[in-house]
């Protein structure tokens, strides 16, 4: 960065900005650095928003309460790891102490790796198993995900959609790791037999 | 255990498809109820990796500099806290009467 005390210092623009300079900007204070900030990062967050809570009005006071917290503490922000990921990790904070609230139940402690019974593929006498080969897009997919139970919806968001390990979802749940596997895999099979449901069928529950 | 059952169980272990142990990619290249199964979760991980991200509203940065200039947060170019500026609906506020000259 070009010397500030240098008599030919002239600050860059926003528009030429680095993340690194916005960030510097914004700890003092800078209203076009958080704007800056905001616009650069404002989907991811809102995105992670919305798919966990599957509700456009959480979602808009999520992602609010997530920016918020993030500005006011930008000015402990020393470059130890990615802005990105310490922004995403506040977010994913502020999501869950959100369902927390609400009093959704957390992954259970009980839960195994074992698959269950119930669990397993579909055995339909007589009838062949369906496949989604060539026919999952993304409207259903959008939409099959909006129906997934919390629990479930929250873990395949961070692994699946958002590219959280099993070792940072299991710290994040409080949960251990053979749990937030167990309760991917029933995401996706539960994902799977909405999928496989005629569009007609099954209007989406609460 | 059946087949299908260590099949499922390698499965669940596995959420990176691409690393399914050889005997598991055996057994689907044998067992087509299984092959079926991997080729859904492959199609779904898939796509959802490719989910574009919705955008926000767009009143919602506003609503964020107004919160962050009533706390002061925001700072003007003096380094003071910049005035927040009215939200929509807000009374407006009555200029001073301008002396006559």
């Amino acid at each position: 960065m070009a010397d500030p005390i240098s008599p030919f210092h002239r600050a860059p623009k926003a528009e030429d900005w680095t993340e690194a300079e916005a960030i510097a900007a914004a700890q003092r204070g800078g209203a076009e650095a958080f704007e800056w900030l905001y616009q650069r990062h404002k989907r991811r967050v809102y995105s992670l928003c919305l798919r966990m809570t599957g509700n456009t009005a959480e979602a808009d006071d999520l992602a609010q309460e997530a920016f918020l917290q993030l500005f006011r503490k930008i000015a402990t922000f020393r470059g130890e790891s990615a802005f990105s990921t310490w922004l995403h990790r506040l977010a994913v904070n502020v999501v869950l102490m959100h369902l927390r609230r609400k009093g959704l139940p957390e992954v259970s402690l009980e839960e195994t790796t074992e698959p269950t019974q119930e669990d397993g593929p579909k055995r339909d006498v007589g009838g062949p198993d369906m496949a989604l080969i060539g026919s999952v897009d993304r409207v259903n997919l959008e939409r099959a995900i909006g129906r997934l139970p919390p629990g479930y919806r929250t873990i395949f968001v961070l692994h699946d959609m958002e590219g959280y390990e099993h070792n940072e979802i299991a710290q994040m749940m409080n949960c251990s790791i053979g749990n937030s596997k167990s309760q991917l895999h029933k995401a996706r099979m539960r994902l799977r037999d909405l999928l496989q449901q005629p569009q007609s069928q099954g209007a989406a529950r609460p | 255990m059946t087949d299908c059952q260590k099949f499922e169980a390698a499965l669940a272990d596995t959420p990176e498809l691409e690393r399914l142990a050889p005997p598991a990619r055996e057994h689907a290249r044998q067992c087509i109820r299984c092959a079926r199964l991997l080729a859904d979760f492959q199609a779904i991980v898939g796509q959802a990796r490719g989910l574009l991200a919705p955008e926000p509203p767009p009143e919602l940065w506003a609503d964020i500099r107004r919160q962050l200039e009533a706390e002061g947060v925001i700072r003007d170019a003096a380094g003071e806290p910049a005035p927040a500026k009215p939200g929509p609906g807000a009374p407006l506020v009555q200029s001073a009467p301008r002396t006559s000259r």
